[in-house]
Formats: C-alpha cells, sequence, structure tokens
C-alpha cells in the first residue's frame, strides 16, 4: 500500500506544474520538518501539524501537537473527509482526489497564501529586540565615560593649573569650593584645616610627593630630633615629613605614633648611638628604665644631675631650699597668723596654666603670711623684702638708724638720746654720733641674727658668709627648685587630676623604706601615750595589739598597717576628750604623717612602677598588653622635635612657597623656654 | 549552561575567587599602618589597589575575548565562570583598599561605578539562569519569526472571512492589523504588555458586532473571532518572548557602559592621587 502526494504550482503566465511523492503505506504525515512525507517548508507551518490517513471508513484527518487544522474552513483535531474536501494545513490546501489504481490514497498539496506583505509589513513595523532600539552600548559608553573623565579629571586639573589659584597667606578668607576638591581622599586634619581649601598650598608639583617645603613654608623651625652632628642616622635626616605625618584621615593627629618605629632605634641604642648618655627603651612595660630626674645636687655651683630612682640607697638632692613637708602638713593643723591652719598640697602647689607643669612656689604668695621676715620684737610690723640681700641690710640699717635719731626706742640697754622722748630738743652733733653708733652695732647684731640664726632666712635657705666680725658679709644660697623634673619627658598634670597627689608624691610610694622606718619610730611613742589616755578602750586594746606585734622583729607589714589605721582614726576622728588625748594625738599625726617626707632632700617622684599600675606599652597588637592597661606609645610622653635642637630642615626660599609670619615659629610640643635640656642631662637653671 | 558556567570544573573559580578574598582579608587584618587608619595610601592599600585595578583590567578584557572565537587556550566557558567569581571577589578587594573610607570624591564615584557593575553583572547571572527556560517554555518549539508568520497568515485569513461580512467588521479587521506593533521602545519590549493592543481591541469589537449579525452570518462570525482570539494569543507570546529577551540583554546595556565609565572613574583616580601624590 502507498500513497501519493502530489504538489500543485500555479505558474504566472497559467497552467499548473505538479510534482508526485510515493509514500508508503496510507498515511501522510503534513509538516515543516524535513522527515514528513509531506514537507511544507514554510514558517508558517508546525514541525508536525497534520497527518490525513486512508481508513476504511474513509479519508481521516488529525491534528498534531494541538496545531491547527482545517476541514472546509471549520478548524477540527480529527474528521473525516471526503474527495475534493479541503483540508487547510497552515498557508496550504490539501484536497483529497480519487486515487489511482493501487494507491490507497492521493492528495493534491498547494500553497494558496503565499507568505506576502503581511509578514513583511508586521515585521518592518515592529522593533524586535533591544538592539533595534535607540539604545546603544557603544553611545552609552562613550557619553559615560567622556562625561566622568570631563568632570573628574580635565576640570580639576585645568583648575591645578590657573594661574590665579596661587596659595596666599590669608587662611581667614574663604575661598569656596574648588574643582579639585573632588580628587580629596579624605577630611583634613584638625590643624590643617585652614588651608584645606588650598589644595596646591601642599600639593605644589603635580605627580611630585609633597615635599618638605611645603611642611617648613610654616613649620619653620621644627626641630631635629637630634643633633645631626653627632647622630647622623638617614631615618632623622633624610626622611621625608610625610613619612610620619600622613594626612587626609580625618580630623585626628596626623603624628606617627608606631612605637616600632622608635622601638627600631632606642630599642638598641647602646649599639646604635655609643655617644649618647641616654639609655634603651622599646616598650614602656616591659623595656624602659627607671626614671632618672634631673635634680641639684649643688645649689651654690648650680651643678645638676640625672639620678635614677632606682639607685640604692635613694638619691637625694641639693636645692638649698629647707622645707619639710610633714610639719607643714599636720593634720591638726598650723599655727597660722590669725588663727589654725589646716594645710593641704593644694594650698601651695597649684597646677600652672596650660595643665602641663605646677606652678612655682612662691614666698610671697605661699610662706610670708606665716612667715614674716620680721627683724625686731619690739616692731614686728616691719619687716625684710625677700630676696634681696642689698635691700636686707640696707632696711635693716636704716632702721636702727632712723630710730636712734628719731628717739624713744623703749629698750633699756640703748643710750639716753635713743630712748629719749621724741619731741625733746634735737640731739647735739656729739649725741647723734653716739646714735648712730649704737645704730650701727644693733644693725649689725640683727643683721648676725637675721642671717645665722633659724628664725628669719635660716629658717628655709642654707646660708653663705665670708669674712669675720664687722667685716663678716652674708649671702643667701638661690634655691634650685626643679619647675620639670623630668624634662626629656612630658607629663601632664591636668591629665591625672583624677588621682589625689599623694597616690604618687607621699613617702611610702617615692621611698617605701624610709617611711617604713619612720613609721616604727613613731609607734612606740603613740602607744605609750594612748597607754595614758582613759575612755577610749577599743582604740587603746587595738593599739595595744598593734604595738605588742611591732615589737617583734621583723616588724611585720600587716603590723604596720594596723598602727597606722588606729593612729588614722586618732588623728583624725573626733574622740572623746580625755586625760592625755592631746598628746596621744600628737603622737598619731606623727604616725600618719610619716608619709609626708621630713627631709628636703627627698625626691618625692615616683618610680616608673607607679606609673604602670595604669599604663602599659603599645605594641599596637591589643593582646600584648593587660586590658586594664592604658595603650602608651612613645608619643605620649615623649617628643621627637626635641625643644632647643637645630631646625630640621634648612629654611625654604623665598620663592617656595609661602609663609605665614609669626606662627608655628617652636613647632615642637609644648616648649618650654624656661627649660634648657641638654644632651648631657646637665640643665641649667629654670630662673636666675 | 548557566548551571555549568557557576559550576564549572568543580567551583575551581569559585574557589580562586575565595582564596583571593580571605587572602586579602588576612592581610588587613594583620597589617598595621605606620600612621593613621587603614587606607588607600598604606603600602597594603597600595597592593590592594593595583590588584584590584589589574582584576577590573582583565574582567573588562573579557568583552574583548568573548568576540574573539577560538584564540587562546581556554574556552569561552572557562573565562567566563571565572569572569563572574573573580568579578565578585573584586567587590572585597577594593572595599579593604578603601580602608572603609567613603567621602564625596572621585574616589567614591569609582567604588560606586564598580559595585553598579558588579551588581548588574550579578543580575545577569541571574537571567542568564532563569530566563532560558522561561523563553523555551513560552516558544513551545516555535521561533519569533514563526509567531510573526502565524500572526500575519491569521491576518490574512481573517481578512478574508471578514471581507463579506460588512463594512464595520472589516474595517475593523483591516485597522487591527495595519496598527498592530511588536516590541518598540526598550520600555515597551520590557514591559512586555500592551494595553491599548490593536489585536486585542479588534477582537472586543469584533464580538459586540457579531451580536448584530444576520442569522446566516453567524457561522463565519465565530470562525473569525476565533481567528482573532487565536492571533491575540500569538500577540501575546510574541511580546513575552520579546519581553523575556529584552530582560536577558538588558543588564548589557548597563553593565558595558557603566564598565566604560568605572575606567574612566579609575583614570581619574588613578591620576588624581598621583597628581596629588
Amino acid at each position: 500500500m502507498s500513497a501519493l502526494v502530489r504538489f500543485l504550482t500555479r505558474k504566472r503566465a497559467g497552467g499548473v506544474a505538479q510534482r508526485d511523492v510515493a509514500v508508503a503505506g496510507n498515511r501522510v504525515a503534513f509538516g515543516r520538518a524535513a522527515d514528513n512525507d509531506a514537507h511544507l517548508n514554510d514558517p508558517r507551518v508546525a514541525p508536525y501539524q497534520a497527518a490525513v490517513e486512508a481508513r476504511a471508513a474513509g479519508i481521516y484527518v488529525e491534528a498534531l501537537g494541538g496545531f491547527e487544522v482545517t476541514l472546509n474552513g471549520a478548524i477540527v483535531e480529527q474528521g473525516w473527509a471526503r474527495i475534493g474536501n479541503t483540508i487547510g494545513v497552515g498557508p496550504y490546501d490539501v484536497k483529497p482526489f480519487d486515487p489511482p489504481a493501487g494507491q490507497a490514497l492521493a492528495v493534491t498539496v498547494e500553497l494558496v497564501r503565499p507568505m506576502g506583505d503581511d509578514l513583511q509589513k508586521l515585521v518592518a513595523g515592529s522593533r524586535l529586540g533591544l538592539d533595534q532600539t535607540r539604545l546603544s552600548r557603544r553611545g552609552l559608553s562613550w557619553v559615560l565615560s567622556l562625561i566622568v573623565l570631563a568632570l573628574f579629571l580635565v576640570w580639576p586639573v585645568a583648575a591645578f593649573f590657573n594661574p590665579g589659584r596661587t596659595p596666599d597667606n590669608d587662611l581667614t578668607k574663604n575661598r569656596g569650593w574648588r574643582p579639585d576638591m573632588m580628587w580629596n581622599s579624605g577630611p583634613i586634619s584638625f590643624a590643617h584645616q585652614p588651608v584645606a581649601q588650598q589644595c596646591n598650598r601642599c600639593h605644589q608639583v603635580p605627580f611630585v610627593m609633597v615635599r618638605d617645603e611645603a611642611c617648613t613654608a610654616c613649620h619653620e623651625a621644627i626641630q631635629n630630633h637630634a643633633d645631626p652632628k653627632k647622630f647622623r642616622f638617614a631615618e632623622l635626616t633624610e626622611d621625608r615629613c610625610e613619612r610620619c605625618h600622613k594626612e587626609h584621615n580625618g580630623p585626628a593627629q596626623i603624628t606617627l605614633r608606631d612605637q616600632a618605629f622608635c622601638a627600631g632605634c632606642h630599642g638598641r641604642f647602646r649599639e646604635k648611638a655609643p655617644a649618647s648618655a641616654l639609655l634603651a627603651a622599646a616598650d614602656f612595660r616591659t623595656d624602659h628604665p627607671e626614671f632618672r630626674p634631673t635634680v641639684a645636687i649643688d645649689p651654690v655651683a648650680r651643678r645638676f644631675a640625672r639620678v635614677s630612682l632606682a639607685a640604692a640607697p635613694r638619691p637625694k638632692e641639693n636645692s638649698g631650699l629647707i622645707f619639710p613637708h610633714d610639719k607643714h602638713l599636720r593634720p591638726s593643723g598650723v599655727r597660722g597668723p590669725e588663727k589654725v591652719e589646716t594645710l593641704d598640697c593644694g594650698s601651695c602647689h597649684v597646677p600652672a596654666p596650660g595643665g602641663m607643669l605646677m606652678a612655682p612656689v612662691a614666698m610671697e604668695v605661699h610662706c610670708q603670711r606665716c612667715h614674716e621676715l620680721a627683724f625686731e620684737p619690739l616692731s614686728r610690723g616691719r619687716r625684710l623684702q625677700h630676696g634681696n640681700v642689698e635691700s636686707v641690710l640696707r632696711t635693716i640699717r636704716e632702721y636702727y638708724a632712723d630710730v636712734a635719731l628719731r628717739g624713744g626706742f623703749p629698750d633699756p640697754t640703748a643710750p639716753p638720746v635713743v630712748r629719749r622722748r621724741p619731741l625733746d630738743k634735737p640731739p647735739t652733733r656729739a649725741e647723734e654720733r653716739e646714735a648712730l653708733a649704737w645704730a650701727e652695732g644693733r644693725a649689725q647684731q640683727a643683721i648676725e641674727f637675721v642671717f645665722t640664726s633659724k628664725a628669719v632666712c635660716g629658717t628655709c635657705h642654707q646660708i653663705a658668709s665670708a669674712g669675720s666680725g664687722a667685716e663678716r658679709r652674708f649671702g643667701v644660697v638661690t634655691p634650685q627648685v626643679a619647675e620639670r623634673w623630668l624634662p626629656k619627658g612630658l607629663f601632664r598634670h591636668s591629665a591625672h587630676s583624677t588621682e589625689t597627689c599623694q597616690r604618687c608624691h607621699a613617702l611610702d610610694v617615692t621611698d617605701p623604706a624610709r617611711f617604713q622606718e619612720r613609721v616604727k619610730e613613731a609607734v612606740p611613742p603613740f602607744a605609750e601615750a594612748m597607754q595614758a589616755v582613759g575612755g577610749i578602750e577599743p582604740v587603746v586594746t587595738a593599739l595595744r595589739a598593734a604595738a605588742a606585734a611591732l615589737k617583734d622583729a621583723p616588724w611585720s607589714q600587716a603590723a604596720l598597717d594596723a598602727a597606722i589605721d588606729v593612729a588614722l582614726v586618732v588623728a583624725t576622728e573626733d574622740l572623746p576628750q580625755a586625760p592625755g588625748m592631746a598628746r596621744a594625738r600628737r603622737a598619731a599625726e606623727d604616725v600618719v604623717g610619716a608619709i609626708w617626707s621630713n627631709d628636703s632632700s627627698d625626691i618625692l617622684l615616683p618610680g616608673i612602677a607607679s606609673c604602670r599600675q595604669c599604663h602599659s606599652g603599645d605594641s599596637g597588637f591589643e593582646w600584648s598588653r593587660p586590658n586594664n592597661r592604658l595603650a602608651s606609645d612613645c608619643v605620649t610622653c615623649h617628643y621627637f622635635h626635641t625643644p632647643d635642637e637645630s631646625p630640621m630642615r634648612a629654611p625654604p626660599a623665598a620663592a617656595a612657597g609661602p609663609k605665614v609670619p609669626g606662627q608655628y615659629k617652636s613647632g615642637g610640643a609644648a616648649k618650654d623656654t624656661s627649660i634648657k635640656a641638654t644632651q648631657s642631662g646637665i640643665r641649667n637653671p629654670p630662673r636666675p | 549552561m548557566h548551571e555549568s558556567i557557576l559550576v564549572y570544573r568543580g567551583f575551581r573559580y569559585l574557589k580562586l575567587g575565595a582564596g583571593m578574598a580571605a587572602i586579602a582579608i588576612l592581610a588587613y587584618a594583620v597589617h598595621r599602618p605606620e600612621v593613621g587608619p587603614p587606607n588607600g595610601g598604606t603600602a597594603l592599600g597600595y597592593v590592594l589597589g593595583a590588584w584590584g585595578l589589574g582584576l577590573i583590567v582583565w574582567l573588562a578584557w573579557f568583552g574583548v575575548r568573548k568576540r574573539r572565537y577560538g584564540v587562546g587556550r581556554r574556552n569561552l566557558e572557562d573565562w567566563l565562570s571565572a569572569h563572574v567569581y573573580l568579578g565578585l571577589g573584586l567587590i572585597v578587594i577594593a572595599t579593604l583598599h578603601t580602608g572603609f573610607q567613603f567621602g564625596w570624591n572621585v574616589h567614591l564615584l569609582a567604588y560606586v561605578l564598580m559595585m553598579l557593575v558588579i551588581a548588574s553583572g550579578v543580575f545577569g547571572v541571574y537571567a542568564y539562569a532563569r530566563y532560558p527556560a522561561l523563553i523555551t517554555e513560552n516558544r513551545r518549539g516555535m521561533a519569533l519569526r514563526e509567531m510573526l508568520a502565524q500572526i500575519a497568515e491569521l491576518d490574512a485569513k481573517a481578512r478574508e472571512i471578514s471581507a463579506t461580512l460588512g463594512e464595520n467588521i472589516h474595517g475593523e479587521v483591516m485597522a487591527a492589523a495595519e496598527a498592530l506593533r511588536l516590541g518598540g521602545s526598550a520600555l515597551r519590549q520590557l514591559r512586555g504588555r500592551d494595553r491599548n493592543c490593536p489585536a486585542a481591541r479588534a477582537l472586543g469589537r469584533v464580538r459586540e458586532l457579531a451580536l448584530d449579525m444576520p442569522a446566516g452570518e453567524t457561522e463565519k462570525g465565530h470562525q473569525l473571532i476565533e481567528l482573532l482570539a487565536r492571533k491575540v494569543q500569538f500577540v501575546e507570546r510574541a511580546r513575552r518572548d520579546l519581553r523575556f529577551k529584552a530582560v536577558m540583554d538588558v543588564w548589557l546595556y548597563v553593565h558595558v557602559p557603566l564598565t566604560f565609565a568605572l575606567m574612566a572613574a579609575l583614570t581619574a583616580h588613578v591620576v588624581s592621587v598621583f597628581f596629588y601624590w
């Protein structure tokens, strides 16, 4: 069995061409796919669209895959056709005709609706795909990149070369926004914000790193770290400023704080710089020498030395001043001009402006209310000027000459002319001579008294004298009191205002051994005095226990502490009045007051261990330090640019950049001109 | 294909990209700048910057490479897989390069452009993973051209039938065929729908007009309505097809121009940094 498919093609001139295809079997499949029996090559036809089959009952028409087939114009899914009917498969008409002999089925196939203008028109009127729209990747790319280049590259560069942009020194002028600010990689540091509108003030030459001249234009006197003649290290003289001072990281400081940078040299300082007297240091907590304050050792010759607080025995200073702290800090107070006054540290020591140092103690302000410098018991209001030996001598001589000539001086040992009533007849020449001779004698006595007794100058000062008798000359050794004990360190008292003075400066901190000795001396008299006091049994009992414990050598810290606790109660609390109480209280004050130095030569500075209670080093890794300690790098206490060193960079040529007159002359941190620190550690006196 | 580029050679490039990011993160965690906070100007900052710049140039080179067939040892799949994963790794490297310092400046512009390029690329990966299946499902074996041919065919048949159904109906059918436009502007293609679709409107109108048909014409009327309804279906399918293709293409219209804008911004970024060194 086979079937015949006859393809008909109508010719333009009329007439029909036909092409017969024989198909095996009695079924003909229609579709665009090439393996169909009737291959219909038209996009409107589905790959497998229809089948026509000769069956016993007739010609069976079937739509395949849900595609459309019509039978005489009606859409069918399947149906029966007869000879002469029209089966529509897409644009093709399929018509069964009487099969020739031997064939089961015969159909003609004719393209009746050629693909024509409809499709073309539809395609032409449509835009299929983004590539047919006005969007263009190439165009967009050009536009965007040119805009970016113009705005963010060309414009700022043009602004840089604008000749009107020479930086000037009027930092108060608001220059407004500049295109090159779009390049600003981050906020300017706090101190440099006044020049933030002038990029080219620092960035002077394109593609050249910021030059040191840009810095020294303002910081013209910034000092060397060390004397470049003695210490020739490239990292001290050749690195650019910018190595340590990086801008555009926000309003914080722009100082290099890296401990490793300092430790690189100072950690192995003996080999790195054998010429220096400094000791090696690499980390405040683990590798830093004990403090070595600069102290006076001879106030007459004005000699100073750096002494280590670690030295044994503990070093002393000799400033020429005599001042026992313990006498002035007694809990029960000191005798003031009008009443008993209780003093504390702040009565004399007040912070200097700026909070770094303590202000100097001044005789006129802090001492003279009590230590009045009177010299004549019959005339207590008459006082000497402090700090001027010539004035003292003149004042005494004038005073006695005056009273001798005026008369009325109530001293029974004086000659009559001096004692006469002031309104009597004037003295004769001979009497005047006698009076003045007496006056000179009295003045000489007074001068001897003022300088040599412990009552006036000698209370606080060392006295120097030369000659003897009437020729004897006196002088007061100028005390060399330190304003800064540690001139190479920067200690801010104001930053430690939450601490008590005692925490660092009491004797039990600065010299624990001597503190213990003093307590041991003071406790037995206290215990004895307490024995005599009645009515405060619990205190006495406690004290007796402490005293008993103290008798057993070696004295234990616990026993000392117990004694101090009791003494504190007796010295400071309002205990009931009892016989012997006053004496006991004085003895208790001796115990308690042992924390205050009784010797002017004590150096009342804490050792590094005190600082280390709160401060650690800062290696940069948090886990390397106890986490309840402050991370304190070298720059916390030390400066890099050393005051009084020579300028680090040669002053810039006049044309190199703008100068800001009168600004930043000193550069480095907190320079104190009263202190002359030198490499040897010898320091000139702070005041003449 | 989408699966194969993501899992290409057992995630070889995912591992490479993640390893790259891990190295950068580790270096960032360990590195401590001598002065100031981490930023693009430290030693590590320069390293990460150069690394990122090299990556960006290499990633952009993909645009050239994919147009050159049969060049080089690696095939395009290899390149694309690397392009995707190393591009994602770039996020970490560039972000660490910033040291998390952002300001309103050319540097932020470059960073934002880079992130937008990467984001559009990520959308591209998503689109290539999702839409081919939707397209296949929608086409059901027909190409767009065949759908259009069907529409034209249905139009022709409808015109033939409507010619005998009076001026009003014939006019509607003719006008609808005339006015039908597929696709259009990028937005219309992406929307994939036309609320004033002439084919749908004509169907509605013919349905109304068919109510008043003389009894003898109803058979043809039904045939016409069926033809028009089938045309609307094809139109909708064609539009959906266009929409899917547009979505698959549109991210490239962001990805490529922004890449060029990024190159310009990077030029400005690098030049400005060294101009004001």
